[in-house]
């Protein structure tokens, strides 16, 4: 009788200690709040705090674990707050648990010692289901995964179809001639010219066909189409035939008036209508809108083209291959544990697709990128947002994509390029407007750049 | 386990059909668990009546109540400062405006008709408008002037000129560089700053009767100071933009009242949330509003919404006061309840024109707060069970243990006879073996041969002879009660003879038994019968 009482009393308080644990990570009725900072602006953001809000009263409030965005902001502004972060500046914001982040800053943060690696949260399978380049590319010089692929995107050539159509219908110049580099600097001579006769009463006042979001990556990327690396561990490769290329075909337009030079994101001008083309990341497919606004509030319904990158004469079918991923700050095992939770769910092929088909971002997952993207496109509601994914998979069939440099001074080396040839541009476009001839600023402004 | 189940069955039904009667041990067991439910009862009362059962209800709402006092003393202060900041804006701005018309010569009443000096006017304003959205905590200023650049158009009548900047970073996690972007406004003045477009930028407002605008417009038809003229709008979503937001419109008015437009600040869905989400409670989903208010109802339209999960739940409607649950209100909207705690809070001064009533609420899902009640409950009911379960073994144990010792003497006499029984040490017990013993012996008695004498031998003479030493130390009393005995005067009769209780009867067998020696009183019949014998008179006095 005692024995069988004591056994029952032993039972009696297992259960009682059963009671009070719980299962790997948070316990749901004391939940972490996970603080995020990213960078889906816009339209983007409504999927983003769908997606948010559906995990935080779903997996989250089973898991107890609170997303809570804190700022959204534009890539380079949330870069320089991490940059602060990192350096440890004096009114430098809190880390973040989650951030958006591009490889190159992620190493800033790594050396730092800021950043928590995601292996141990997340099987060989479970790794093995994602987009190996991807994976790849979000591990650092310890050989361990810090940057999780969420949002990938490559670069393409995004056209004003209604606008040049108006163009190629008085000029002749015809899309397929924009699949070369060379091709998009004739074009945008012609349309100078062209917009410039609209008025003969006034000269000089042609318009500008074209600009690039990132000089840098048409630099990087143009070079690599033309075989020799742009930027090596101990600078830019500026003596080759490839850089003396890029660097023509890039600034001799600029100085004519053709491409423009603006510090913000060319979707700004392509919707007052000030250029016809541009390039830049397939996921600010959502930026450029389907409107183009005048000065005088007059506006113009408008249709946009996704064309492939396009390549040097001679070259290799070369794009880029961009987007952030999210890091996770090094924190308690709680939160770290949270945050692999959150970005597991975010990327499962479910909800990848959703965030795809409304943001224009790549998959990320082999099973989204391989199946479910076909089947998703036709079911896409925006028409750019369409044409972008039919141009990403043709892409992804035909072309090979890089990644941007990831050494230490990588970073530092791409805003030097981008800020030296920006002012190249207007200042060599001030002196054409003074008379001085193009070809010969041009040669003046390479050399100004190299030495 | 059947063949005992078999047994039990068998043996409550010889219970029930009045063969056995009730053991011992079961009557003992059936006690002490009367007994323990009856304690139980009293403690599960007491329980009730202190509350316990209601702890969860009562935390509740005391952090409920906590979190309300906090939100809407945050809330009241942060709005107020806006007005106030709102209102000292629109005077700097009326004076910006006004200064740049009159270096062209133009009233203030002009303005409308010169669009070509909007762009200049608004470029005017861009860095005052940037300054007040740096020092406040708003996701945006604003200025909207009341006129188009381009009269000519279709949709002028709807279109008014303006600068919209908004902060990416409401939180303004780094005050000193925010991450401020346009819009809506004339590009070139904001790529001047470096300010870049938003997705949604336009380049004007589209307005409406009974907006923002309109609403602050007419205001400035009163003849009142502007901090009596400024409008909060219920959320909302600004024409071509996504962000839900409330927005705060004070009228531009020039000196000599010309309202030349609106201009305020703007408090969108996430700033909202990230200033006033209620603390975490248990996995219960807190969250606070803050909504116009009619006779206690609350417009879920236009309420701005405060948690850190999603509000889809929210599904919009009025959300009106049912009943009550543990000091809280139930509140029913369509398809949803909640309970929770409401206040009502000022975001005009006295003699306002615009004097809507607002609400903050801080509010749970009416099945979260169940749920979290009942599992409050759960460890008190928890161990209320556990010490139910123990008790019954514990009654269980005392029972077989306290009565172990009178069966062990019950199954010695069925074993060995009364003759031989060991002693229980449990007085009544061995009292009644005793006397049983006697009794035994009294009815064998004459079944022996009248002359059969024990043969005397010399052990029991000497026991004999010590027995009589020892009967010399009885006291007079102890004496006296012995003879009554030996007569065969029970207890009773001589507690009336000698005027005695019977304690102090008691007290002398207990004496006179020790003194003598001997256990029982067969053995004490067996010396007297040998006084007798031999001749020895007992003393009476």
């Amino acid at each position: 009788m005692i024995r069988r009482a004591c056994w029952l009393l032993a039972l009696l308080l297992i259960l009682m200690a059963g009671c009070g644990t719980s299962a790997l990570g948070p316990d749901p009725d004391h939940p972490v709040t996970i603080t995020m900072w990213h960078n889906y602006g816009g339209q983007m953001k409504d999927t983003m705090d769908a997606l948010i809000a559906e995990f935080n009263s779903t997996v989250g409030r089973e898991r107890g674990i609170v997303i809570s965005v804190t700022s959204i902001q534009a890539s380079r502004d949330q870069n320089e707050k991490l940059a602060m972060i990192a350096r440890g500046d004096p009114g430098a914001p809190a880390m973040p648990d989650i951030a958006t982040a591009y490889p190159a800053m992620a190493m800033t943060l790594w050396e730092a010692g800021l950043l928590a690696p995601l292996d141990d949260y997340f099987s060989q399978e479970e790794l093995s289901g994602y987009v190996e380049p991807f994976v790849v590319e979000g591990r650092l010089p310890d050989g361990k995964l810090y940057v999780f692929p969420v949002s990938k995107s490559t670069e393409a050539l995004f056209l004003n179809r209604t606008l040049f159509d108006r163009f190629s219908k008085a000029a002749g110049v015809t899309a397929e001639s924009l699949s070369t580099f060379e091709g998009i600097a004739s074009a945008a001579q012609e349309y100078y010219e062209w917009t410039d006769a609209l008025t003969p009463d006034v000269a000089g006042d042609g318009k500008s066909f074209f600009t690039a979001d990132s000089w840098f990556n048409v630099a990087l990327v143009g070079a690599a189409q033309l075989g020799e690396p742009f930027a090596g561990e101990t600078g830019l490769h500026t003596e080759s035939e490839a850089f003396r290329r890029v660097w023509e075909f890039s600034v001799l337009p600029a100085l004519t008036g053709a491409f423009a030079v603006t510090d913000g994101y060319s979707s700004d001008l392509s919707r007052t209508g000030e250029i016809v083309c541009s390039l830049g990341s397939t996921a600010g497919i959502l930026f450029y809108g389907d409107t183009v606004t005048y000065p005088d509030n007059t506006k113009e319904q408008v249709e946009y083209d996704v064309l492939p990158y396009p390549v040097f004469s001679g070259g290799r079918n070369i794009a880029l291959q961009r987007g952030a991923g999210m890091i996770v700050a090094r924190s308690t095992p709680e939160k770290e544990y949270a945050a692999a939770l959150f970005l597991k769910w975010f990327t499962s092929p479910s909800q990848n697709m959703r965030f795809v088909a409304s943001t224009g971002y790549l998959p990320v997952t082999l099973e989204a990128f391989e199946t479910a993207m076909a089947q998703e496109i036709p079911s896409v509601d925006n028409p750019s947002v369409k044409k972008l994914l039919e141009t990403a998979v043709l892409m992804h069939e035909g072309y090979d994509f890089i990644v941007a440099p990831q050494a230490e001074n990588a970073a530092a080396l791409a805003d030097a390029y981008e800020k030296g040839i920006r002012q190249a541009m207007r200042s060599g476009r001030q002196r054409v407007l003074l008379g001085e001839d193009p070809e010969a600023v041009c040669a003046d402004l390479l050399g100004g750049f190299l030495r | 386990m059947r063949q005992r189940l078999q047994k039990l069955k068998a043996f409550i039904f010889e219970v029930r059909s009045g063969r056995y009667g009730y053991s011992l041990r079961l009557r003992l067991f059936f006690f002490l668990l009367l007994f323990l439910f009856a304690i139980m009862l009293a403690l599960l009362l007491v329980l009730f009546t202190t509350g316990v059962f209601s702890l969860g209800l009562t935390e509740s709402r005391i952090f409920l109540e906590n979190e309300l006092h906090h939100i809407a003393g945050h809330l009241e202060n942060g709005y107020g400062t806006l007005s106030v900041e709102g209102v000292a804006l629109s005077e700097k701005l009326g004076g910006i405006i006004e200064a740049e018309l009159q270096q062209r010569n133009i009233p203030p009443a002009g303005l409308v008709r010169h669009p070509e000096l909007l762009e200049a006017v608004l470029d005017s304003c861009l860095d005052p408008l940037l300054f007040a959205l740096e020092k406040n905590a708003a996701s945006a200023a604003f200025c909207v002037l009341n006129a188009t650049v381009n009269p000519a158009l279709d949709s002028a009548e709807r279109s008014r000129a303006g600068v919209f900047l908004r902060n990416m970073e409401p939180n303004a996690v780094y005050r000193s560089n925010p991450s401020i972007h346009c819009l809506r406004g004339p590009v070139a003045i904001a790529r001047e700053r470096g300010i870049y477009m938003l997705p949604q930028w336009e380049l004007e407002f589209a307005v409406q009767p009974g907006d923002f605008f309109h609403t602050a417009l007419r205001g400035a038809e009163e003849s009142l100071s502007l901090s009596r003229l400024y409008y909060w709008s219920p959320k909302s979503v600004l024409s071509g933009d996504y962000e839900e937001a409330m927005l705060l419109s004070v009228p531009i008015v020039s000196s000599d009242g010309v309202p030349l437009g609106v201009c305020g600040f703007e408090v969108n869905a996430m700033l909202f949330k990230l200033q006033h989400a209620p603390s975490t409670f248990g996995d219960g989903r807190v969250f606070a509003l803050l909504a116009p208010s009619e006779n206690g109802a609350l417009d879920l339209d236009g309420a701005m919404f405060a948690g850190s999960f999603g509000d889809e739940f929210l599904s919009g409607g009025r959300m009106a006061a049912v009943s009550q649950l543990g000091g809280l209100t139930v509140f029913e909207s369509p398809g949803f309840r909640t309970c929770g705690l409401v206040q009502n809070i000022r975001l005009y001064p006295k003699g306002a024109i615009h004097g809507e009533d607002w609400a903050v609420a801080v509010l749970m899902p009416e099945g979260d707060l169940r749920l979290y009640a009942m599992r409050r409950n759960v460890p008190i009911l928890v161990l209320l069970a556990m010490l139910l379960v123990l008790s019954v073994l514990a009654a269980s144990l005392i029972s077989s243990r306290y009565l172990a010792p009178v069966l062990h003497g019950i199954d010695q006499v069925k074993i060995r006879g009364l003759a031989e029984y060991t002693r229980t040490n449990i007085k009544e017990i061995d009292d009644l073996f005793a006397f049983l013993s006697e009794r035994d012996a009294e009815r064998t008695k004459p079944e022996a041969a009248p002359d059969a004498r024990p043969r005397p031998d010399a052990e029991a003479e000497a026991m004999f002879a010590e027995f009589m030493q020892k009967f010399q130390t009885l006291s007079r009393a102890e004496k006296a009660v012995f003879n009554l005995y030996v007569q065969g005067y029970d207890a009773k009769e001589i507690t009336q003879i000698l005027c005695l209780s019977i304690n102090t009867i008691k007290t002398h067998n207990k004496r006179i038994y020790y003194k003598l020696g001997v256990n029982s009183r067969k053995e004490l019949m067996g010396y007297l019968r040998k006084m007798r014998e031999q001749g020895f008179d007992v003393p009476v006095e």
